[in-house]
């Protein structure tokens, strides 16, 4: 045991050692970071400037991160024995003899490989890509995706090379782009991918029965509008083989199938399996709907379904498919968004209405202005709401970018008594506008919590006990500005809650129904005008919500 | 490495249900904190195990000052109790950490500061933090030139003329 006079002793002198190393290390802070560090650093350096093929003069490319091994020796060292760093090689963008040193870097490290085969030169000729789907490479890759939608049938070739006798046990995931729906061979890889769980696949196709189907978690086919899922794609019984594969793939999570929907279907119902979190339908109408409602979805799964194309659309036979409480889905979501024209449908009134137990609705109708102008008001969400028994719904999530067109009051009045509905997100500068509208008339919203109420394109944020901060952008001259603005100041009156801070497009700085409007409600003097408010409301996709 | 000591009983106030731990800086600055709190530190983490079956009370010396360690501590503090998946043990190796927004205020430190930082957290072995730093790092050399780097790093260049423009180092020909 030391005595105290030692362990002070000691205590000062390792003081002193550690604060001569301090400084030491202050000098020249990067050159002592530890090399495990830098990579650290490196790695990251790999993914926010990737090299390629940018010319910047002749014979020179752009090189990207690997300007890093040009810094000083150490740099250089590190990052030449860092495997890891060379492994993410995307094939299209970078000169054949900087693939080849990548490879040769990466030493025996797990790759990630993006190719891209065009016409010229021919493949599969092009020694790049003899090397890369050759034995020595393809049972080191982790991801690929291999795009030859241009290739013609040089790329049909190589897929085929890719049957012969090579596995690919550490494969996680493949993306495949093809062309013109061409059926890949079922035995891609000598079918032996243990460890592939995702699977995308464009213009192409696998056969349902291919066994590497079957141990996938993510799978995603797209294949283009016109096309038809019949027995000219050399299916016999397509919908059976289908049937038979959904259902067994039983460690499937994600679905996605676009424009992948079989005609001349049996009846029989598709049980999808239950770890299925989330499922994403999109395609023609008719097809589409014909498809969903072949489906038996778990109830724990989250539904997208994407209706793009035209024609007549009655969304009451896919509603119905959600509705009563044996199938209730724990999200919905209907995007009419892609649809260039339509004749909507959107409730039957004479049915009765439709038990949709469903804690979130998504709603999406983003109308082209050429459509909208055609489209009567009796086509927008009032008619939808009226059909829902909403009664479980807690979130609403309302996205409208009509133009053109009115909207009617009817939805929200939909709302107003649905006691749980917490949050109601509005997008929109009309719906923005018809909702503050709706406000003043209906005081009855102000039972909803303020707190809950966002409008991006008309912003009430930071609504609390003596807060308040009030943002408006976006409007158009339809609607006339001071309407709203004298709504929302209604609001803020019926709340008692004091002004803070209001900012306001600066077109409007300096106008006389301002200088009113600002003695009749007390607003501050120091309202701020921005000039880079934007006019029309700044386009948020729905998933950021 | 010599980084403890034993201390007296009264060097580290309270005991109770939540254990407090004594951090000597290198400018000598004694900062009691929770352990709690430190648990994110593989390093402090380790040392706490190793009290425990000595049953003895010791002071952690770090080889860093008081500034560094107060900033991380207040890393620390503010993901009390959360789970970051760098920080799992059992979880796989760290890839491409997330950008966080916090994360982001935090380290809008100046270059120096952002080193020592990172420095700090590869010493006590808290990964979220190493590549939260490492992430900033990689940003500020983003789109940069050699000579950039160098210059905004402070990196010497230590290549003679002939290295420097040697083929086969490069990745270009």
């Amino acid at each position: 045991m030391l005595s105290s006079d030692n362990r002070i002793s000691y205590s000062k002198e390792r003081l002193l050692w550690l604060s001569k190393r301090y400084l030491e290390m202050l000098r020249t802070p990067v050159s002592r970071l530890p090399p495990e560090v830098l990579e650290r650093i490196f790695s990251f350096c790999t993914f926010l400037e990737p090299p390629s093929m940018r010319e910047f003069s002749e014979g020179s490319y752009d090189l990207g991160w690997i300007k890093i091994s040009h810094v000083c020796r150490s740099w250089r060292q590190i990052s030449m024995n860092f495997a890891a760093l060379w492994t993410d090689i995307a094939a299209p963008y970078l000169p054949e003899r900087w693939v080849f040193e990548m490879l040769a870097r990466s030493k025996n490290a797990p790759l990630s490989l993006m190719l891209y085969m065009s016409k010229h030169p021919p493949m599969p000729e092009s020694p790049v890509l003899r090397h890369i789907i050759g034995p020595r490479i393809v049972p080191r890759l982790r991801h690929l995706k291999l795009d030859y939608s241009e290739a013609g049938r040089y790329g049909d070739t190589t897929i085929h090379i890719l049957r012969q006798h090579v596995s690919a046990p550490l494969l996680e995931s493949l993306s495949i782009s093809g062309r013109s729906e061409y059926i890949l061979p079922e035995d891609i890889f000598s079918s032996d991918t243990p460890s592939l769980r995702t699977l995308r696949l464009r213009q192409c196709l696998l056969p349902w029965d291919a066994p590497l189907l079957f141990h996938i978690a993510h799978l995603d086919i797209e294949l283009s509008k016109n096309s038809v899922m019949t027995s000219d794609l050399g299916y016999i019984d397509l919908y059976q083989r289908m049937s038979f594969a959904l259902e067994r793939m039983s460690k499937l999570e994600t679905l996605g199938l676009h424009n992948v929907f079989p005609m001349g279907d049996d009846g029989a119902l598709i049980h999808l399996p239950q770890r299925l979190s989330e499922l994403t339908l999109g395609g023609a109408p008719r097809p589409c709907i014909e498809f969903a409602s072949h489906l038996v979805i778990p109830r724990t799964t989250h539904t997208h379904i994407f209706i793009d194309g035209s024609g007549s659309l009655n969304l009451t036979s896919l509603l119905a498919q959600f509705g009563g409480p044996s199938r209730p889905p724990r999200t919905l979501l209907i995007d009419l968004s892609l649809s260039s024209d339509f004749s909507l449908q959107l409730w039957d009134e004479r049915r009765d209405r439709l038990s949709v137990q469903s804690h979130t609705a998504y709603f999406t109708l983003d109308v082209g202005r050429s459509t909208a102008r055609r489209a009567p008001d009796s086509y927008h969400f009032g008619s939808l709401c009226d059909g829902l028994c909403m009664d479980e719904l807690t979130d609403v999530f309302f996205e409208a970018n009509l133009s053109r067109t009115w909207m009617p009051h009817r939805w929200l009045e939909t709302f107003r008594g649905v006691g749980k509905v917490e949050s109601l997100y509005v997008r929109g500068t009309r719906a923005a506008a018809s909702v503050f509208y709706a406000m003043r008339v209906h005081r009855d919203f102000e039972d909803m919590s303020p707190d809950a109420v966002l409008f991006p394109s008309l912003k009430i944020f930071g609504l609390c006990d003596v807060d308040l901060e009030f943002m408006v952008e976006g409007l158009t001259g339809c609607f006339p500005f001071y309407e709203v603005l004298c709504a929302a100041l209604d609001k803020r009156f019926l709340l008692g809650l004091p002004i803070k801070r209001l900012i306001l497009p600066e077109e409007y700085a300096g106008s006389s129904w301002m200088k009113g409007m600002k003695e009749l409600y007390e607003l501050p003097d120091d309202i701020t005008y921005d000039p880079h408010l934007e006019k029309e409301p700044r386009s948020r996709p729905l998933t950021s919500l | 490495m010599p980084t403890i000591v034993s201390v007296d009983d009264s060097t580290v106030p309270g005991e109770g249900s939540s254990r407090l731990l004594l951090l000597v800086s290198s400018d000598n600055k004694h900062i009691v904190v929770e352990e709690d709190i430190m648990s994110r530190s593989r390093f402090i983490s380790k040392q706490v195990e190793g009290f425990e079956a000595t049953s003895q009370r010791h002071a952690i010396l770090l080889p860093f000052s008081s500034f560094v360690l107060n900033k991380v501590i207040e890393y620390c503090s503010h993901y009390r109790g959360y789970y970051l998946l760098e920080d799992d043990p059992d979880a796989a190796p760290p890839g491409r950490s997330p950008v966080r927004e916090w994360d982001q205020e935090f380290l809008d430190v100046d270059r120096n500061m952002l080193l020592r930082i990172i420095k700090a957290a590869h010493y006590l072995e808290i990964k979220s933090l190493v590549g939260s730093c490492a992430r900033a790092i990689a940003d500020m050399i983003r789109g940069k030139t050699t000579e950039e780097m160098r210059e905004i790093l402070g990196v010497e260049n230590d290549f003679t003329p002939e290295e420097e423009h040697s083929p086969s180092s490069k990745c270009t020909g």
